[in-house]
């Protein structure tokens, strides 16, 4: 086949999108192998789809990477055999001693250069996930339709914005986040405010 | 958390490969916002699924990175792959998209302001804008929507050999914008 009739295909482009098939992608790495002028167009593909994605870039909330970084941190504890537990569903009654256990842990602490908010998973089940979060200033707006969001405020002060509404917490206190209202935190103390945080799938 | 240090692709790979943190925590910091940008379009703007397809997206990229292979792609291609996947499964079990109102959502799309996102580099998405609107509807389809080529012949009613060249020709002249 002849190399200008292959590239304008159109083929390759579908290679580096993961678009062709098992059979069409060895069929390509067949030719990018056997032909320099084939990858060299496949690398300036990638480089303009990359291009196209970064012109295209949208910052997404803050509080995204943190919760990345602590389902990582707690896959990891998992892999290297730390017992699961299951913390207490959060309600208005929730005290602090139900989860003294993980409270009390000296490998559940805030690091020196930590994200802000910074989380700890506790506990994992279908449907509900506890994690411990330091705020040391504002969360980002956020709104939930799909999701309750539960907080039991450990230390520190902190007023959770709800639309207008505005609810001081301090340690001890419990506060369920309503679904489709926009909600953010504002830290109401010189230190940062440490929280349990229940996500729970509606 | 600010990650100050550069590394090379090659040194980003290797660190990735030993699950190296502070070189996945670089990963997100440079790449969060080129993926979130596809992921968004693909679920049509809907936020909160997008951030959690984000989230999802690179738990799959941080377990899988042992399987990356150089020789085969980019990492960013690779990753977007993962991204595109990941979203296109969410936006099927969302049932949300039927084939009739594809076309109106690539439409709708870039029409639609988002108030509560930094849209970067604005100088360049208007330059894509200016791209034929065949083209674009083209590149919508087939790199945001993860439409194979068969399925995007048969939205648009238009031959697979006229789908896969005019991909081509819409990237191309991408191409000539960035160069």
């Amino acid at each position: 086949m002849d190399i200008r009739d292959y590239i304008s295909s159109g083929i390759l482009e579908q290679y580096v999108l993961g678009n062709t098939g098992k059979e069409e992608s060895m069929e390509v790495e067949r030719m990018a192998a056997a032909h320099l002028e084939i990858r060299n167009e496949i690398a300036e593909i990638s480089r303009t789809i990359e291009q196209l994605a970064m012109a295209n870039a949208v910052t997404p909330s803050r509080n995204v990477k943190p919760f990345l970084m602590a389902t990582i941190d707690f896959m990891e504890r998992m892999e290297q055999g730390e017992k699961p537990s299951l913390a207490p569903l959060l309600n208005e009654d929730s005290k602090l001693n139900d989860y003294s256990s993980w409270l009390n842990r000296n490998d559940i602490v805030l690091p020196l250069h930590a994200t802000d908010p910074y989380a700890k998973i506790i506990s994992s089940a279908p449907g509900v996930v506890t994690a411990i979060v330091w705020i040391k200033n504002e969360s980002p707006l956020e709104i939930h339709h799909d999701e309750y969001e539960k907080f039991l405020i450990v230390e520190g002060s902190c007023d959770i914005i709800v639309e207008k509404e505005i609810h001081p917490l301090v340690p001890g206190d419990f506060f369920a986040i309503p679904l489709h209202k926009n909600h953010r935190i504002k830290v109401t103390s010189d230190i940062p405010c440490k929280v349990i945080l229940q996500r729970i799938a509606a | 958390m600010v990650t100050e240090r550069k590394y090379t692709e090659a040194e980003l790979v290797k660190l990735l490969k030993e699950k190296d943190k502070p070189a996945f925590s670089y990963l997100y910091d440079n790449y969060s916002g080129a993926l979130f940008g596809i992921v968004l379009k693909i679920l049509n703007r809907d936020e909160e699924t997008a951030q959690d397809v984000l989230q999802e997206a690179f738990v799959k990229i941080w377990k899988n990175l042992q399987s990356y292979d150089g020789t085969k792609g980019t990492l960013f291609t690779w990753m977007l792959n993962i991204t595109r996947n990941t979203a296109i499964d969410k936006l099927r079990s969302l049932k949300r998209v039927s084939i009739q109102s594809i076309d109106n959502n690539v439409h709708k799309v870039d029409s639609q302001h988002h108030h509560s996102m930094v849209i970067e580099k604005i100088g360049i998405k208007e330059v894509l804008n200016t791209l034929k609107p065949e083209y674009k509807t083209l590149i919508d389809l087939a790199y945001y929507g993860g439409y194979t080529q068969q399925e995007i012949a048969e939205k648009l009613n238009m031959p697979l050999g006229t789908v896969k060249t005019r991909i081509r020709a819409a990237l191309v002249e991408i191409r000539r914008i960035f160069a």
